[in-house]
């Protein structure tokens, strides 16, 4: 599985909530499975440390929690002219948050070279994209990695 | 066991917190309770990536439990950015 994480599934990491195991498992895929891949822009560093801020986390927890995200085979990608041009476009046609629109920019950019399968996400307004971006919540990887393990 | 010496300032807060805990934990030295620490975190940073991150799961619950999800709280910073 190739997939694009967006920052409400990458907070996840760092908070006790019913599918937060799963996202552990999902990053123990990425670094250790050949057929698992993930990746992010950037910019979701920001929008994880914004979260994190607003969730009460200390300046020092936010820090371990940042190093901690770079320090798994999670790719980080940079926030290019090309991106922002493609980003500026899809928030002239679609009623959608400038962030989220980084997002799917981000991923369909990626997506040619790197062959992605979705965007993981959790954020329910991400469904305004789904003619643009295909978007897979953490049941739905969960369900296709019991598929896989059970073959 | 050839031992090297770190420097290392820390706030008033910090180093009053540090007497304290020190006092209060029974360390012989402060020093004593700062290479505590420092092993502890250490170990911490060692361990394998999955218990690691479970591990930081429940450090960031236990210094600043809250009750919103990760949702929640990404949908809030997006909200920000509107109002600027």
């Amino acid at each position: 599985m190739r997939l694009y994480l967006e920052p409400s599934v990458l907070v996840k990491l760092f908070k006790r909530e019913p599918d937060s195991g799963k996202m552990i498992e999902l990053v123990a895929a990425i670094d250790n499975r050949r057929d698992w891949f993930g990746c992010t822009s950037r910019w979701s560093l920001l929008e994880v440390a914004r979260a994190l801020k607003k969730d009460g986390k200390p300046k020092e927890l936010i820090e371990l929690n940042l190093k901690e995200l770079g320090r798994h085979k999670i790719s980080f990608i940079d926030v290019t002219r090309s991106v922002l041009s493609d980003c500026q476009d899809l928030l002239a046609s679609h009623d959608i948050y400038a962030s989220d629109a980084l997002h799917a920019a981000t991923f369909a950019s990626t997506t040619r070279t790197k062959r992605l399968d979705a965007i993981l996400s959790d954020d329910v307004h991400f469904k305004r994209l789904s003619g643009i971006v295909k978007v897979l919540t953490l049941n739905q990887v969960s369900a296709q990695t019991a598929d896989f393990e059970s073959r | 066991m050839e031992a090297v010496s770190v420097s290392a300032k820390l706030s008033r807060r910090e180093a009053e917190l540090l007497e304290r805990l020190t006092r209060e934990y029974g360390f012989i030295s402060k020093s004593e309770a700062v290479r505590s620490a420092v092993r502890l975190y250490l170990n911490l940073l060692e361990l394998n990536p999955k218990d690691r991150l479970r591990m930081l799961q429940l450090i960031n619950e236990l210094i600043a439990p809250s009750a919103k999800s990760s949702s929640a709280l990404i949908e809030e910073g997006h909200r920000e950015e509107d109002e600027l």
